[in-house]
């Protein structure tokens, strides 16, 4: 049985050792085996395997069932001595003597499984921390959905609310008020007209504010629908054709160079280009407007200009002016206040920005960004 | 204009829980120069009882107009004007909605049950006293 191991096993870096009869009694180790064992050769040979190494049960009942059957063996499972707190797996085969038929004895190779199961160990570990720092994400961005959902549904409920039940009852303070004066024609004079005016005036101002106010809500509502490819040249002459008395009165010159198409909803085109170009003209300066609109490709993005040579904004109101009701004209020039709120929200629902730069009595440009992707020019 | 409506004596039947609009209403209706006289039934509930002819409605007059509000207290205007179209003694009623609200939708479904008229009420005074005269027009043309 040495003779036949030596060959194949002085030289394999793999510990092996060979066994001969019932007992499996220790006639050959290699040096990889002591190594691995702590023990020289001749502590080794000649004991029975199962006091030479630290071996639980198991490998020894399939040390005998090879034995009995003549059949390779491989043992996955980990031995696991207590004392030693290492990990071994097993291959045996049965080895033949010389003459072919006889069976010298078995062969056991073992292979130190500890780093590989340490390190599966702490893989696994790794492995569920992460799965339950993953479900932990998962959880938090499922909590923040919901939030999410529940301020959009009171943002919508309220926008409802601000539509129907808040509209009538100024609807009744309009009416009445306005029948007061028909009722009172000619005896309502002095202070008591002036009330009423104010009445009027007051419920008036708030029907506007409702109305936009809505109208700013619902710019957020149409996402889902929002995925045609708009030719944003159609959306200019439209818009300028809209403001067409505006631009009569002010004599403006309004004019664009080649828009390209983007993806989107034409009705949020539409107040964009509108709010932007109404109130170029509005803001005019001692001239006539002159506003010109154009767009550029910038990297993956086309980025527009809508600018005018009209009054100007400070700088410090750069940021403000994109806010609900914001504005900083007072009553002398009409409007509510929604109308570049309204620009912002149709921008950044398209996955854009919006800024403004100005210069005080030279004129503004306001610029705006769009992802491409809604055909070409 | 026709001298018919200063003769006849219209039967208008309102339903409508807003006091301050069949304030408005009758208003109109006077502006308009209409005799009349009208029913107001302020609640669904009644107004469904009215167009089924149940209870104390069992033998109302059939009114020469309908004038419904959408939004109702207990029962929409809608459901009263489809019990309506499926009464036998109301179903030629010409019927005109008077609504705060001015949803597409609701316009829609009022007009597939069959509507003459529907007006948005009107913030306005002297536009909501018009609907006077457009439910002047109506009685006119209508063949009762």
């Amino acid at each position: 049985m040495v003779a036949l191991c030596r060959p194949i096993a002085d030289t394999s870096p793999m510990p092996m050792a060979g066994v001969e009869g019932p007992d499996h009694i220790v006639c050959y180790v290699n040096a990889a085996f002591c190594l691995l064992t702590g023990k020289s050769s001749e502590a080794l040979v000649g004991n029975a395997f199962s006091t030479a190494v630290p071996t639980g049960g198991e490998c020894m009942a399939l040390l005998a069932r090879v034995h009995q059957t003549g059949k390779a063996e491989i043992h996955t499972g980990q031995e696991h001595p207590a004392s030693h707190r290492f990990y071994w797996s097993y291959v045996m085969w049965p080895v033949l003597a010389a003459d072919g038929r006889r069976r010298a004895g078995i062969m056991i190779q073992v292979t130190e499984t500890t780093p590989f199961l340490l390190q599966s160990t702490s893989m696994n570990q790794a492995l569920i921390k992460a799965s339950m720092h993953q479900h932990e994400l998962t959880e938090e961005a499922e909590r923040l959905n919901e939030e999410l959902q529940r301020a959009n549904d009171d943002l919508k409920q309220f926008a409802f609310a601000a539509s129907h039940d808040l509209q009538e009852p100024l609807r009744m303070i309009t009416s009445y008020s306005q029948l007061l004066v028909k009722g009172y024609r000619g005896q309502l004079v002095g202070e008591p007209a002036v009330c009423v005016d104010f009445i009027t005036k007051g419920a008036k101002h708030m029907r506007d504010l409702l109305a936009d106010l809505l109208s700013y809500t619902e710019t957020g509502e149409d996402r889902e629908e929002a995925d045609e490819s708009i030719d944003l040249n159609t959306i200019f002459e439209k818009v300028t054709q809209n403001l067409k008395t505006a631009i009569e009165e002010s004599s403006a010159i309004v004019t664009s160079g080649d828009l390209p198409s983007v993806r989107g909803h034409d009705a949020r085109f539409v107040q964009l280009f509108q709010n932007l170009i109404g109130n170029a003209i509005k803001y005019h300066g001692e001239t006539p407007p002159r506003i010109t609109v154009s767009a550029e490709q910038r990297n993956s993005e086309w980025c527009f200009a809508v600018s005018d040579n009209g009054i100007g904004i400070e700088s410090e109101y750069y940021q403000t002016i994109f806010g609900v009701f914001k504005r900083l004209h007072g009553n002398t020039v009409p409007g509510t206040g929604i109308g570049l709120a309204i620009c912002q929200r149709v921008v950044t629902r398209c996955g854009g920005r919006i800024w403004v730069e100005s210069q005080v009595g030279l004129g503004t440009t306001f610029y705006f960004t769009l992802p491409m992707g809604g055909g070409n020019r | 204009m026709s001298g018919a409506a200063e003769v006849q004596t219209f039967q208008i039947l309102l339903v409508e829980d807003n006091a301050a609009d069949i304030y408005l209403f009758r208003e109109a209706l006077k502006a308009a120069g209409l005799n009349f006289e009208l029913t107001v039934i302020e609640n669904g509930a009644d107004g469904l009882a009215f167009a089924r002819r149940q209870g104390e409605y069992a033998a109302s007059s059939v009114p020469d107009l309908a004038v419904l509000d959408l939004n109702l207290p207990k029962s929409g205007g809608a459901s009263v004007l489809a019990a309506m179209r499926q009464s036998k003694d109301l179903e030629r009623v010409p019927v005109f909605i008077m609504s705060s609200s001015a949803s597409a939708r609701e316009q829609a479904r009022a007009r597939e049950l069959g509507v003459e008229r529907f007006i948005t009420k009107p913030p306005d005074l002297e536009e909501f006293l018009q609907i006077g005269h457009v439910v002047r027009e109506m009685l006119l043309k209508s063949p009762a």
